[in-house]
């Protein structure tokens, strides 16, 4: 069930992890495994198709990098477009999840609990 | 070679395998990312103490599987971007490739099977050979800019593209039959074929140049500037409005020029062979955009 949770909002966390600088992929997916608390649970290789599909909109660009160590990496950075979708995506989850709290009755155990 | 290279190299096969229809480059950028993360995925586990094999089956685990990834990446290849991005603007170099290619494959196709045309336009008709240069490079600039990454038709496009192709039927004719037809209202009109194209090559430009402008081709209507989910309807529809528009034009030369040499009968079967291939060519645009 998490994964079906997670799975339309990957590109949401793909642009979040990217609003502090380039990552390459690997990066990308070990950012979202420290923020998350390793507490998201998802197929690395779903990163490549969401990430082309941001590179596709504009939301993202793309460019090669000279690795020290090894080949060069693709590195991917948020383009103006992509922070504007970044702040419409948080908003909208914002409300998503304030609305579901709300009707799960968790906001007013919350409220409850702080009031106590 | 080692177990866990040969697993490496079937999982990166497996994942190529659905990525057919991708550029080349683009597949090899796809491998090369995917043979990167799996190797990054390794070396972490190797570092938490896991045997080589565990590492790669724990990695393959983590990562997902090959095909369904592959497919995805493929289905997203295939996927239209997304309609706020159209026209976004392209870089003075993206612009000198979309306006040189089809430049460059307009003199090399005719050079190579009509070379005493491509001199004939440097030579004689210079005007016209520049104009139909012009014409064919912002028809390729603008099928391309017109939808960042994508590549659609749009009235613009189409209508410069009819232009270049009724130019190229000009030209073919005037070659061929232009001796014969010397003291007849074709040679007053052949020559006078820059000012008779020159503002339809203009409209056309400025038009092209419109539509690229704006962030969807027909977003300056207020009707679809209020409605996107219309906008990016109609902009479904292009193809087909643009196939139309293209027949039209190319019916136009077609009729006109083969009434002339051919009498009115052919010049009709023409036409009717024209509107066929323009209708199997838009269904084809259709299901390969919608």
């Amino acid at each position: 069930m998490q994964r079906e949770l997670l799975k339309g909002n990957v590109p949401a966390l793909i642009l979040a992890v990217l609003q502090g600088g380039g990552l390459h992929g690997y990066a990308i997916a070990r950012e979202i495994e420290r923020r998350s608390g390793g507490i998201l649970e998802w197929k690395e290789g779903t990163l490549y198709p969401a990430l082309h599909a941001l590179e596709k909109d504009g939301l993202i660009v793309a460019q090669w990098e000279p690795n020290e160590r090894g080949p060069s990496r693709k590195v991917y950075a948020l383009t103006p477009a992509g922070e504007a979708d970044l702040k419409r995506r948080s908003a909208v989850w914002s409300q998503f999840s304030r609305a579901v709290s709300d009707v799960l009755g968790l906001s007013s155990r919350e409220n409850h609990h702080e009031t106590r | 070679m080692k177990p866990v290279d040969i697993y490496l190299a079937a999982f990166l096969d497996t994942l190529d395998a659905q990525l057919n229809d991708l550029p080349p480059a683009r597949r090899a950028e796809i491998l090369g990312e995917t043979r990167e993360h799996l190797d990054a995925m390794m070396v972490a586990r190797r570092a938490d103490g896991m045997a080589e094999n565990d590492a790669w089956h724990s990695a393959r685990q983590a990562f997902g599987d090959a095909e369904a990834i592959g497919r995805e990446l493929a289905r997203e290849w295939e996927r239209a971007p997304r309609v706020e991005t159209v026209g976004t603007p392209l870089s003075k170099r993206e612009k000198l490739i979309l306006f040189a290619r089809p430049v460059a494959l307009s003199i090399l196709v005719y050079g190579f099977f009509m070379p005493s045309m491509i001199n004939a336009s440097f030579k004689s008709y210079w005007v016209n050979g520049l104009l139909a240069v012009i014409t064919f490079g912002c028809a390729g600039y603008g099928f391309k800019s017109g939808r960042r990454g994508g590549g659609k038709w749009t009235p613009a496009t189409a209508f410069n593209w009819a232009l270049c192709i009724l130019s190229l039927l000009w030209a073919n004719l005037h070659l061929t039959f232009g001796s014969q037809l010397r003291g007849t209202s074709w040679e007053t009109i052949s020559q006078n074929y820059p000012s008779v194209m020159l503002p339809l090559f203009l409209a056309a430009s400025f038009w092209l140049k419109r539509e690229t402008n704006t962030t969807l081709p027909w977003r300056t209507m207020p009707r679809y500037a209020q409605n996107p989910i219309a906008a990016e309807e109609t902009f479904r529809l292009s193809p087909k409005i643009g196939a139309v528009m293209g027949l039209a034009m190319g019916c136009m030369g077609n009729l006109w020029m083969g009434w002339k040499f051919f009498g009115f009968g052919l010049a009709g079967m023409l036409c009717v062979g024209e509107i066929a291939l323009a209708y199997l060519y838009a269904r084809w645009l259709n299901s390969k955009t919608s």
